[in-house]
């Protein structure tokens, strides 16, 4: 399990119960800090072909960069978004091919988070849970405004169509209305998932949150349970998730949570104050007799007595 | 038990009082990944004619309380001699505790479970005491699971009342306010908020309330915070319902700032 003493991390991608590839894809870098879920898009294989694309090009260029975060995560996905680009144009089986994703750089106590498209980022602290990103999708905007709610916006007709991808056009790193840039302070007691929409479409922010709710120290088996649970709730689409917790995040849930309510620390004095019963007479002599220092002496006495009797 | 005629009862003092302090941190300690925390806010529950008597000596208490737990607290944090060198290479977990500092309160046991001379202490790892939250005996079990999403309270078909935008830890964040009635604060175990803000504890778990007066159609809004709300920049008297006019700047422990506009 991949872990540094300032986060703990796990990833986990699974096809769904509904299709039969998966255009998912997820990577993680401890050493760099590197979190990223894509989510490829297009037939056959040419979704998974864009998302492989977009994770080997971004690790190869954040690997490389040692740059501001805020220049270095744009530079990466428009680089990444121009080979998929280029890639499509070249093959015939590629047309069209393009993903959404969204990358999170860990940078000392911050992440920066570059984003495109429709899979999200959610922090998760105090027992709140919050949504970072925006969905860059007709259906995600109402809802960023306020206008549909959250079930509304899960099961609306358009919910999959998306504004922004990676991949259909050539980009340049500030092109407007292509990378959306944020940054937050990432405390020891956060945590944070990246996910793709297969995830979030089928699980509301206040399930995702009970099941993180859970966190006992394993981020794998967070990673676990929801997709476990997005499968429960149909499974519709690839389903991804990147969930990292901070060193001192503890689920309310969680055993150990549980462990240390049940035990903590109730206590009376007299538990360990009330004193030993006094001791009958009889019993210190035996005491002084049976101890060591008095079969010292024995031993003593018979050496000088064996001692005696030789001479 | 007569008192006097049980030795326990004779050394009850303040002496006793901080070593089960001691024992109880010890006994509370919550291990974590990288670090175990210890439990810093500590409720002491004495027979009423113990408390009547102590009442006097309750601060001296307290003061010599905080040097023994810190001093244990270095103590258990210090380097070990000697055996060290064997278990080096592994890495120890420094102890410490979420609060700023401890916190201890002294009640008299209303129940009639504690006999005389004896200490009953509930502790909790975090959380700083708020006024009316220690009336009863209160522990870390059976507590609700906090839910504090924004989202999670959003019914389909309503539109919203309020939009509140502000910038915390997290970035620029926009609140659709929903209900008539909304809590906002930095939220907890036990305290849920419909807002809850990512920030620092200068900020209470729950800070202040808004609600919407449907008779007239306004919103009213009420500060309920140790480090104070300002409205348009005037401090709110605590726990004092004011007007909130549209659009208003709330000033939360000058710390952030949000921005409330009613919705048409």
């Amino acid at each position: 399990m991949p872990t540094t003493d300032k986060w703990r991390s796990a990833a986990r991608s699974h096809p769904g119960l509904v299709r039969s590839e998966n255009q998912d894809r997820s990577f993680i870098d401890d050493a760099l800090g590197i979190f990223l879920v894509v989510d490829g898009l297009g037939g056959h294989a040419a979704g998974e072909k864009a998302a492989e694309t977009a994770v080997e090009v971004i690790r190869n260029e954040l690997g490389a960069s040692t740059g501001d975060p805020k220049q270095t995560i744009p530079a990466a996905i428009a680089a990444a978004n121009n080979r998929i680009h280029d890639l499509a144009c070249e093959n015939e089986d590629w047309r069209g091919m393009a993903c959404v994703l969204t990358l999170a750089l860990m940078q000392e106590d911050r992440v920066v988070i570059g984003h495109v498209g429709d899979s999200r980022l959610y922090l998760i602290w105090n027992g709140a849970i919050r949504k970072l990103t925006s969905d860059h999708s007709p259906v995600g905007e109402r809802e960023d405004r306020g206008e549909l709610s959250e079930a509304e916006a899960m099961s609306h007709p358009r919910r999959h169509e998306v504004f922004r991808d990676v991949g259909t056009r050539h980009r340049e790193p500030d092109d407007e209305e292509f990378v959306e840039m944020k940054e937050f302070l990432f405390k020891p007691d956060a945590a944070m998932l990246l996910c793709s929409d297969g995830l979030s479409d089928l699980l509301t922010s206040a399930e995702i949150n009970q099941i993180i709710d859970r966190y006992d120290g394993d981020p794998d088996r967070v990673a676990r349970d929801l997709i476990d649970a997005a499968n429960r709730a149909g499974g519709k689409d690839n389903i991804t998730v990147v969930f990292v917790a901070g060193p001192e995040f503890l689920g309310n849930e969680s055993p150990q949570m549980a462990a240390a309510r049940a035990r903590h620390a109730i206590t009376r004095a007299r538990e360990i104050t009330a004193p030993e019963p006094p001791q009958p007479p009889a019993s210190r002599l035996r005491k002084a007799l049976t101890s060591r220092v008095a079969f010292l002496i024995y031993g003593f006495a018979i050496g000088v007595a064996v001692a005696l009797a030789l001479r | 038990m007569a008192k006097g005629k049980d030795p326990a009862d004779g050394k009850f003092n303040g002496r006793t009082v901080i070593d089960q302090l001691i024992r109880n941190m010890e006994l509370g300690q919550f291990e974590m990944a990288y670090s175990t925390l210890l439990p810093c806010i500590f409720s002491l529950y004495l027979h009423p004619e113990d408390y009547a008597r102590l009442s006097g000596v309750f601060d001296l208490i307290k003061e010599d309380a905080k040097r023994a737990l810190s001093a244990r607290l270095d103590q258990l944090n210090a380097k070990p001699l000697g055996l060290g060198v064997i278990r080096a290479g592994k890495e120890r977990k420094p102890y410490k505790i979420a609060c700023k500092d401890w916190a201890f309160e002294f009640f008299p046991d209303s129940e009639g479970v504690v006999p005389l001379g004896d200490v009953e202490i509930h502790s909790e790892l975090n959380e700083v005491p708020q006024p009316g939250y220690h009336g009863t005996k209160t522990t870390l079990l059976d507590r609700a699971p906090a839910v504090g999403s924004v989202t999670g309270t959003r019914r389909s078909g309503e539109r919203p009342l309020a939009e509140i935008r502000y910038e915390d830890d997290s970035g620029p964040q926009v609140f659709h306010m929903m209900q008539d009635e909304i809590s906002i604060g930095r939220g907890g175990d036990d305290v849920l908020v419909n807002l809850a803000l990512y920030t620092n504890d200068e900020v209470s778990r729950e800070h202040l309330r808004v609600r919407r007066d449907p008779a007239r159609g306004g919103f009213l809004i009420v500060d309920s915070s140790m480090n104070g709300t300002w409205l348009n920049g005037k401090r709110l008297t605590r726990g004092q319902e004011e007007k909130l006019p549209s659009p208003a700047t709330i000033g939360i422990a000058e710390v952030l700032t949000l921005h409330f506009e009613a919705k048409p």
